[in-house]
C-alpha cells in the first residue's frame, strides 16, 4: 500500500453522538449497531437501549436490532422498555421469529424461564437453523429443570432433548462451540445440572460478548463517521494487513471476508479524500489553475454520493 | 565494496529506424545506480538514483548485495518498460490521439531528452489544437536545446501571444534571448515572468546571470550598480528556493567583485536546479496518459510506486500545483484496484455466507463506487 498523508478532518459538522434522533437520521444500519457498541462500551448501555428503540421504529424487521437490545437491555436494567418494544413487535410481526427469539432471550435474563421457553420454542419452529436460541431454549429448559427439585432429571424426556439439540450446534453454530460449552455438556451427560448450566452460560455470555463486542473493525468507522480528526490511516492499514494474514493463514469467517471488503471501501474513501486533499493544496497553490478546479467541483459532486454508499454497507 | 560484483543490465529496442538502448549499473563510490538511455549509440539522457537504505559505514553483507542487486534489476526494467510503452503509446496516439495528449507525450520524451520524438510529437499536437500555447512553448525548450536558437524564440513568442499571463512562459523567452545573447531583452522577458510570479527563483538566478554577462560584454566587470543587480538577483533566488545552505549564505555575504559572482552563479545553479521538474514532471505526463490509453495494463505496483515517487518529491521541495493535481489523479485511479479487492471480498463472503443479503448489498455498493470512478476518470482524461 503506498504512503498517503493523513487527510484532515470531514469538513461536515460533526454531530452529537449523544443527538439519537441525529443519528438515526443520518446513518445507516450497521452504524447504528457501531453505536450502540460503543455506547456500551463506553459504559453507557442505557443510551444503546434508547437508541435502539428509536432505530426500531425506522427498522421494524431488522434481527440484529432486536438482538442487540436485549443485550444491552441485560446490561442497562431497561428491561421493561425492552419488553414493551418487543411485545409491540410482536403484534406488528407476528411471522417474526427473530421477535419470539429476542423475547425469550430476555425473559431468560429476567430468569423468567417457563416463558422463556414458550418464546423460544416458538422461534425454533419458525427458524430451526437459529443455534443461539436454541442454547438460550436449552439453558432455560436447565433452568428450569433444577428448579423442581423433586423429579429424576435424567429420566426427564427434556433433558435428554437437550442433549440432542446441543448437539446441533456443532454444525448450526460452530462459533458457541468454545471449551466452555463442551464443558458444559460434559457435565450435562454425568447428570451435573447445575455445573453444567454454569458452563453453557458462560459459554453463550463470552459468545455474545465478542459478537456486541466494539472491535478495532467498529472503531475504525465510528472514528470515520464522527471523529474524522482522530482518524488513523496507519491504524486502518495495519488492520488491514493484519486481516489479510489472517485470510491467507486460515480458513476464513464469513465476518472476517465481510469485514476486509468493509475496509477496502474504508480505505478507498481514504484515498479519494487524499486526492481532493491534493486539489486543495494545488489550488491554494495557484486558484487560477483550471485543471485542479475542474476536478475538485467533479470530486465534490461524487463525494456526497460515495459517503452515501459508504454508510450504506452492511456488517 | 569490491566484493560487489554487480551486474550492468544492457538491453536494446529498434524503433521506426533508430536504435535505443538502456544500461544500468551500481556506481559503488556514490551508491548510486545510473540509468542511461542511448539513441543510436549517443548518449541521450542518464538519471542517477541514490540507494537510500544502504549504510555505507558497515560491511556490505549478502542479503545488503542482494538488495541492491534487485534494485539495478528494478529500475533498468523500469526505464526499460517505460521506453517500449511510450514508443506503443506514441503508435496509439497516431490513430485516435487528440493535440493535448500528443503534447503530454512530448512531454514525456522531452523529460527522456529525446528531442526528435519530443519535436514530432508537439508538431502533431499542433496539427489537432493549432491554437493550444503549451505546446509551443514545449517546442520553443526543443528548439532551444538542439540549439536552432531562432525557432525557439519564433515558438515561445507565439505562447506568449496566445497566452500573455504565463510566467514561465516569459521565463523559457528571456533563457532563449539569453542564449542568443540578446541580454536586454531577456531582461525585459525576466522581469515580465516576475511580475506574473514574483518568487519565480529560477528567474532571478537567470536574472542575475544576465547581468553578469551583459556587464562583461560590455567590458564593465568593475560596475558597482551591475554587480549589485547581480548579486540582489542571487540573493532572491536563494532566499525563495527550497534548499538553505550555510556555506551559501556565507558566500552570498562575502561576494563583491565579478568573479565572486560567477562562482556564485554556479553554486547557486547546481544548488537550485539540482533536481530538475523536468522529469518528474514528465513522469506524471506519462502515467495520465497511460491512465487514459492503458488503464488495464497499468499493474497496482507500478501506481504504488508513482505514488511514493510524487510524493517523496513533493515533501522534499518540489510543492508544485501541477504535481499535487497529479498526485490527487494517481490516488483516483489506485483507488480502482482498492475497489476491485472489496468486490473480490464481498463475492467470496457470498459464496461461504448463509446471509446473502449483507454481502449482494456491500457487492452493489462496490459496483456502484466503481461505476463513479470510471465516470470521473473519464471526465478528467478529457483534460489530457
Amino acid at each position: 500500500m503506498p504512503v498517503i498523508e493523513q487527510t484532515k478532518a470531514v469538513k461536515e459538522s460533526k454531530p452529537e453522538i449523544d443527538d439519537l434522533k441525529l443519528l438515526i437520521g443520518k446513518y445507516q444500519l450497521s452504524m447504528i449497531s457501531s453505536f450502540t457498541r460503543y455506547f456500551d462500551s463506553a459504559g453507557k448501555p442505557d443510551q444503546g437501549v434508547d437508541l435502539l428503540i428509536s432505530a426500531l421504529e425506522k427498522w421494524p424487521e431488522e434481527p440484529e436490532l432486536y438482538e442487540e437490545l436485549v443485550f444491552l437491555a441485560g446490561k442497562s436494567g431497561k428491561m421493561a422498555e425492552a419488553e414493551k418494544n418487543l411485545l409491540d413487535a410482536q403484534i406488528l410481526l407476528p411471522e417474526a421469529p427473530f421477535v419470539y427469539s429476542s423475547l425469550g432471550k430476555l425473559y431468560f435474563l429476567k430468569k423468567e424461564f417457563s416463558s422463556a421457553r414458550e418464546q423460544l420454542k416458538k422461534s425454533i419452529q419458525l427458524n430451526p437453523e437459529d443455534g443461539v436460541s436454541l442454547l438460550f431454549s436449552a439453558l432455560s429448559c436447565l433452568a428450569n429443570q433444577r428448579e423442581d427439585k423433586g423429579t429424576n432429571l435424567s429420566e426427564s424426556t427434556e433433558i435428554q432433548q437437550l442433549g440432542k439439540d446441543l448437539q446441533k450446534l456443532n454444525e448450526l453454530n460452530p462459533e458457541l462451540v468454545t471449551d466452555d460449552f463442551l464443558k458444559g455438556k460434559e457435565l450435562l451427560s454425568q447428570n451435573n445440572y447445575a455445573e453444567a448450566f454454569k458452563y453453557l452460560e458462560k459459554g453463550l455470555n463470552s459468545y455474545l460478548n465478542r459478537k456486541m463486542e466494539f472491535s478495532k473493525f467498529h472503531q475504525l468507522f465510528f472514528s470515520f463517521h464522527l471523529e474524522p480528526e482522530k482518524f488513523d490511516l496507519e491504524d486502518l492499514k495495519k488492520y488491514i494487513q493484519e486481516l489479510e494474514k489472517k485470510l491467507s493463514l486460515s480458513v476464513p469467517s464469513e465476518k472476517d471476508l465481510n469485514q476486509l471488503g468493509c475496509c477496502y471501501l474504508l480505505f478507498f474513501i481514504k484515498l479519494v479524500q487524499s486526492s481532493e486533499e491534493q486539489l486543495e493544496k494545488a489550488l491554494s497553490l495557484d486558484p487560477e489553475f483550471e485543471g485542479a478546479k475542474k476536478a475538485v467541483a467533479l470530486l465534490e459532486k461524487m463525494k456526497t454520493e460515495m459517503f452515501t454508499l459508504i454508510n450504506s454497507l452492511r456488517f | 565494496m569490491d566484493e560487489l560484483r554487480l551486474p550492468k543490465h544492457k538491453e536494446k529496442i529498434g524503433y521506426r529506424s533508430n536504435s535505443y538502448s538502456v544500461e544500468t549499473e551500481y556506481d559503488a563510490l556514490l551508491n548510486r545506480v545510473s540509468v542511461r538511455l542511448f539513441k543510436n549509440r549517443r548518449l541521450v539522457s542518464s538519471r542517477s538514483i541514490r540507494i537510500k537504505d544502504h549504510q555505507p559505514d558497515k560491511p556490505a553483507d549478502r542479503e545488503k548485495i542482494e538488495r541492491i542487486k534487485e534494485k539495478i534489476a528494478y529500475f533498468h526494467r523500469e526505464e526499460y518498460a517505460l521506453l517500449i510503452s511510450l514508443f506503443e503509446l506514441s503508435q496509439k496516439l497516431k490513430l485516435n490521439g487528440d493535440g493535448s495528449a500528443h503534447h503530454s507525450l512530448g512531454l514525456v520524451f522531452l523529460g527522456r531528452e529525446l528531442l526528435e520524438e519530443a519535436k514530432e510529437e508537439f508538431l502533431l499536437a499542433l496539427v489537432k489544437t493549432p491554437n493550444y500555447s503549451p505546446v509551443y512553448n514545449h517546442l520553443g525548450i526543443v528548439y532551444l536545446k538542439l540549439g536552432m536558437i531562432e525557432e525557439s524564440i519564433k515558438n515561445i513568442q507565439t505562447a506568449v501571444k496566445i497566452s500573455p499571463d504565463f510566467a514561465d512562459y516569459h521565463h523559457n523567452l528571456g533563457t532563449a534571448f539569453l542564449e542568443k545573447k540578446s541580454y536586454l531583452e531577456a531582461e525585459k522577458e525576466f522581469q515580465e515572468a516576475l511580475k506574473l510570479n514574483p518568487r519565480y527563483q529560477e528567474v532571478y538566478l537567470n536574472l542575475g546571470f544576465s547581468c553578469l554577462e551583459r556587464g562583461s560584454i560590455q567590458g564593465d566587470i568593475s560596475n558597482e550598480t551591475i554587480l549589485k543587480e547581480a548579486l540582489d538577483n542571487f540573493k532572491k533566488a536563494y532566499q525563495f528556493g527550497f534548499i538553505k545552505d550555510l556555506r551559501m549564505e556565507e558566500l552570498l555575504q562575502k561576494a563583491f567583485t565579478w568573479e565572486d559572482l560567477s562562482r556564485l552563479y554556479m553554486f547557486l545553479k547546481n544548488l537550485l536546479t539540482e533536481g530538475s521538474s523536468l522529469e518528474i514532471k514528465s513522469l506524471c505526463e506519462y502515467f495520465r496518459l497511460r491512465f487514459k490509453y492503458d488503464p488495464k495494463v497499468v499493474e497496482k505496483k507500478e501506481v504504488e510506486d508513482y505514488l511514493l515517487q510524487l510524493s517523496q518529491e513533493i515533501v522534499e521541495g518540489k510543492n508544485y500545483p501541477d504535481l499535487r493535481h497529479s498526485l490527487a489523479l494517481a490516488y483516483i485511479f489506485y483507488s480502482r484496484y482498492i475497489l476491485k479487492l472489496a468486490e473480490k471480498q464481498f463475492q467470496n463472503f457470498i459464496q461461504k455466507s448463509r446471509e446473502k443479503k449483507s454481502g449482494e448489498a456491500n457487492l452493489e455498493t462496490t459496483r456502484e463506487l466503481e461505476k463513479k470512478i470510471e465516470l470521473y476518470l473519464e471526465e478528467s482524461h478529457q483534460e489530457v
